[in-house]
C-alpha cells in the first residue's frame, strides 16, 4: 500500500468568536491506494473532496484520524518531514493558469520543484525532458503563463506534478474548466503517462463521465463521507448507493431523442452546519424508510461494493414513484 | 415568425496594433416559442454574440456591419436609451454566476421590486407578484424569502431567483448565458426543467448559450454551433445531433466523454488550436484542424442547406 488513509477527519470552526461552531468538512475517511491505481473522488461541490485532497497531501490540519503514505505519517507539525514526503506526492491543482505564478516562465515553473528540494540536475535538459514528456515543444519554457491556453496551462501543471518521479500525484479536478476537445486531450495524456511512469494517482472530479474512462476505482462522496466505493466498472453497472444512482441519472444524455428515466431529488444541498441525523442522504433520498433518519449507516459490502447504506439498492432497481 | 433576426453581423475588437474579428457573417433567426442552443468551445464567440445583442459590448468592440432585428426593429440603430427599454423588459438575460448577478447589499425584495421600476403597478401589487415568481420557480416559503438576502440562499436557490427576476417582466426573448455551468450535476437538470417549464408558460423564445453538449440536447429545439467567430452549422437539435454535416461538429459530439458508452484508455480529441482571430484567413475557418481538408477548402465555403439544416462546409455543398 502507498497510502493508507484512516478515520481521516477535518473540522473547521466557522463564525464569529462568540459564537464559534465546528463543521464537519471530511468525516470518518477511509480508504488506501495500491501502488500504479488511479482512485478517483467524485462528489458535488462542498461535498469534501478538494479537503480531503489537501489533508492527504498535508495542506490541511486534520482533526480526527491518520494519514500513512509509504508508512510515514503525514503530519502537519513536523515541517521537515512533510517536505521530503511532498517530494515523493505531488499535486495538480484546480485552475490550470491560476496554478501557476504569473511572474515566472515555464521553463523556471517546470525547475522550480528541483531547486525547492536541491536536487541537482542540468535543469535546462530536466525541462526539455518534461516538456516533450507532457506533449510541449521545447521553447514554451520562455512564456509565461498567460501567453498559454487553457490545455497548454494544465500540460505545465502536470509536468510540474510529475517532475520528481513521484509515488503519488493527487489531481485536484484537472479537467475543470478546458473544453470538451481539450479534456480528451488531458486525460489522455494523464493515461499514457501513467502507463510509462507507472503513475499513481488520486484523481478528484465532479464529473462522472470523466471518472469512468480513467479511474480503476473509485469513491462516492456525500457530504464529507464516502458513500460507496468500489471498482468503477462495477458502480457504473449497479450503483448501490442511491445518490450514486442519482448523480449517475443526472448526468445529461448529448442525444435528443432518448427518453430519460431520471431519479429527482426532494431538495437541496442540506448545510453542513445543518447536518442531516442518521443518514445523511435521507431527507432527499426516495427510497428513504423510517430508520434511515435514526441510524447511522456503516460501511458493508454488496458484492464487489462497499456501501454506506441500510437499504442499498440492488441491480435495476426502479425510483419510486413520487 | 422570427423574434430575433440577425444577419450577417460583423463584430471587431480594436487591439493593440491589430484588430481581432470576434464574429464574421453570423446569420441567426429565433422564431417565436423555440428554444435555440449555441455550442461552442472557449473563444468562438458566444459571448460576444450576446453582447451584441444587448449592446454591451465593451469600448474597443464594434459592429461593422450586419442587422439585429428584434420583433421588426433593428437594434444596431437605437440610441442607448432605447436600448434600455428593450433590456430587462423585452430582453431579458440569465447569467453565468448566480453569485454576482445579484446585488449582495439588497434584500430579494429590494431587487425584485426595483427591476419593476416601468411597470405602472402599486407597491403592494409588485411585491405580490413578486411572490408569485418566486413561488413559480420553487422556491420554498417565498414571503420570507423576500426579506432575505442573496449570501443566505445557495447556488441553485440563486440562479432559481436570478431567472424569477429575468421572467418578471414575461421578455419575447430570454437570454441564458451558461446559465448551469456554476452549479452541480443533480441541479443543473432542475434548472433545465425549471426553463423549459416557465418558457412554455410565459411563451417566449430562448437563446441558451453552453458547452455543454448534453444539455442542449435535452432543452432545446435548434442548434446552432459556432467556432471561431463563424457558425458553422445549424439546424434542429435531431439533425445536428444525429447526422451532424460539419467535420467539427461530428468531432465535438464525439469529444464528448458522455458519448463514449464503453471505457476506453484514449479518448477522441481535436488536434490542433483555436486560429489567431488577429490574422487575416483564407477560405474555410476549421481548415486547419480538419481531417478532410482539401485544396478547395482554401476558398470561403457558401451556406448549403435543406429542410433547415445549413452547413458551411464543401464537402457537403459539392
Amino acid at each position: 500500500m502507498i497510502l493508507t488513509v484512516r478515520d481521516l477527519e477535518v473540522t473547521f470552526r466557522v463564525g464569529p468568536w462568540f459564537y464559534r461552531r465546528p463543521i464537519v468538512a471530511v468525516s470518518r475517511v477511509s480508504f488506501s491506494l495500491r501502488a500504479g491505481e488511479i482512485y478517483a473522488i467524485v462528489g458535488e461541490s462542498g461535498s469534501g473532496k478538494t479537503t480531503l485532497a489537501h489533508a492527504i497531501n498535508g495542506l490541511q490540519k486534520t482533526s480526527g484520524g491518520e494519514v500513512r503514505f509509504l508508512n510515514k505519517k503525514v503530519d502537519l507539525v513536523r515541517t521537515h518531514t512533510i517536505k521530503s514526503l511532498r517530494r515523493h506526492m505531488s499535486m495538480i491543482f484546480q485552475d490550470p493558469v491560476g496554478s501557476l505564478s504569473p511572474r515566472m516562465r515555464v521553463g523556471d515553473l517546470i525547475a522550480e520543484p528541483f531547486i525547492i528540494h536541491k536536487i541537482k540536475r542540468d535543469l535546462k535538459e530536466e525541462v526539455h525532458r518534461l516538456l516533450s514528456l507532457v506533449g510541449l515543444s521545447g521553447d514554451f519554457a520562455d512564456r509565461y503563463p498567460h501567453q498559454l491556453s487553457g490545455g497548454q496551462a494544465r500540460r505545465v501543471g502536470v509536468a510540474r506534478a510529475i517532475a520528481l518521479d513521484p509515488q503519488l500525484v493527487i489531481a485536484d479536478e484537472p479537467t475543470a474548466g478546458l473544453d470538451v476537445s481539450v479534456q480528451g486531450e488531458v486525460l489522455n495524456l494523464l493515461n499514457d503517462l501513467r502507463e510509462r511512469l507507472g503513475l499513481t494517482m488520486i484523481f478528484i472530479s465532479h464529473n462522472l463521465h470523466v471518472v469512468h474512462h480513467i479511474a480503476d476505482r473509485m469513491a462516492v462522496m456525500y457530504l464529507g463521507r464516502i458513500v460507496e466505493t468500489g471498482r468503477t466498472e462495477e458502480i457504473f453497472r449497479a450503483p448501490a448507493h442511491p445518490y450514486t444512482a442519482t448523480l449517475l441519472s443526472a448526468t445529461p444524455n448529448p442525444d435528443p431523442d432518448k427518453v430519460r428515466k431520471r431519479i429527482s431529488l426532494n431538495s437541496e444541498v442540506p448545510s453542513l452546519l445543518n447536518r442531516p441525523k442518521g443518514c445523511e442522504f435521507h431527507p432527499r433520498c426516495p427510497w428513504v424508510q423510517k430508520r434511515c433518519s435514526r441510524e447511522t449507516p456503516y460501511h458493508s459490502n454488496q458484492g464487489q461494493i462497499s456501501v454506506a447504506c441500510h437499504t442499498p439498492l440492488q441491480p435495476g432497481t426502479q425510483p419510486p414513484s413520487a | 415568425m422570427n423574434v430575433l433576426e440577425i444577419q450577417n453581423l460583423n463584430v471587431t475588437f480594436a487591439t493593440e496594433g491589430s484588430t481581432l474579428r470576434a464574429l464574421k457573417n453570423v446569420s441567426i433567426d429565433i422564431p417565436k416559442r423555440c428554444i435555440v442552443g449555441v455550442v461552442g468551445e472557449s473563444g468562438c464567440g458566444k459571448s460576444t454574440l450576446i453582447n451584441s445583442i444587448l449592446r454591451l459590448l465593451p469600448e474597443n468592440g464594434k459592429i461593422d456591419a450586419g442587422t439585429i432585428k428584434f420583433e421588426g426593429h433593428d437594434l444596431t440603430k437605437f440610441d442607448l436609451s432605447q436600448m434600455k427599454t428593450v433590456r430587462g423588459s423585452r430582453i431579458s438575460t440569465v447569467f453565468q454566476d448566480p453569485m454576482s448577478a445579484l446585488n449582495p447589499v439588497l434584500s430579494i425584495a429590494d431587487q425584485m421590486l426595483h427591476i419593476q421600476y416601468r411597470s405602472k403597478l402599486r407597491r403592494k401589487e409588485k411585491q405580490e407578484k413578486s411572490i408569485e415568481m418566486l413561488r413559480r420557480v420553487r422556491i420554498p416559503d417565498p414571503e420570507s424569502a423576500l426579506k432575505r438576502y442573496p449570501h443566505e440562499f445557495s447556488g441553485g436557490m440563486k440562479q432559481r431567483i436570478s431567472i424569477a427576476m429575468a421572467m418578471m417582466m414575461e421578455p419575447a426573448l430570454l437570454i441564458a448565458d451558461e446559465p448551469t455551468t456554476a452549479l452541480d450535476a443533480t441541479l443543473e437538470v432542475a434548472i433545465i426543467d425549471l426553463l423549459k417549464e416557465l418558457q412554455s408558460q410565459i411563451e417566449c423564445s430562448i437563446l441558451f448559450i453552453s458547452h455543454h453538449l448534453g444539455l442542449i440536447a435535452e432543452l432545446c429545439d435548434q442548434v446552432i454551433v459556432m467556432y471561431a467567430g463563424e457558425v458553422l452549422e445549424r439546424g434542429t437539435a435531431h439533425q445536428i445531433f444525429h447526422d451532424p454535416w460539419h467535420p467539427y461538429s461530428a468531432r465535438l459530439l464525439e469529444c464528448d466523454p458522455a458519448n463514449q458508452t464503453s471505457r476506453t484508455r484514449q479518448l477522441p480529441t481535436i488536434p490542433g488550436e483555436i486560429p489567431d482571430l488577429k490574422a487575416i484567413h483564407k477560405g474555410c475557418i476549421f481548415r486547419s484542424r480538419c481531417q478532410y481538408c482539401e485544396d478547395i477548402c482554401t476558398t470561403v465555403p457558401e451556406e448549403f442547406g435543406i429542410n433547415g439544416h445549413f452547413v458551411r462546409c464543401h464537402r457537403k455543398s459539392q
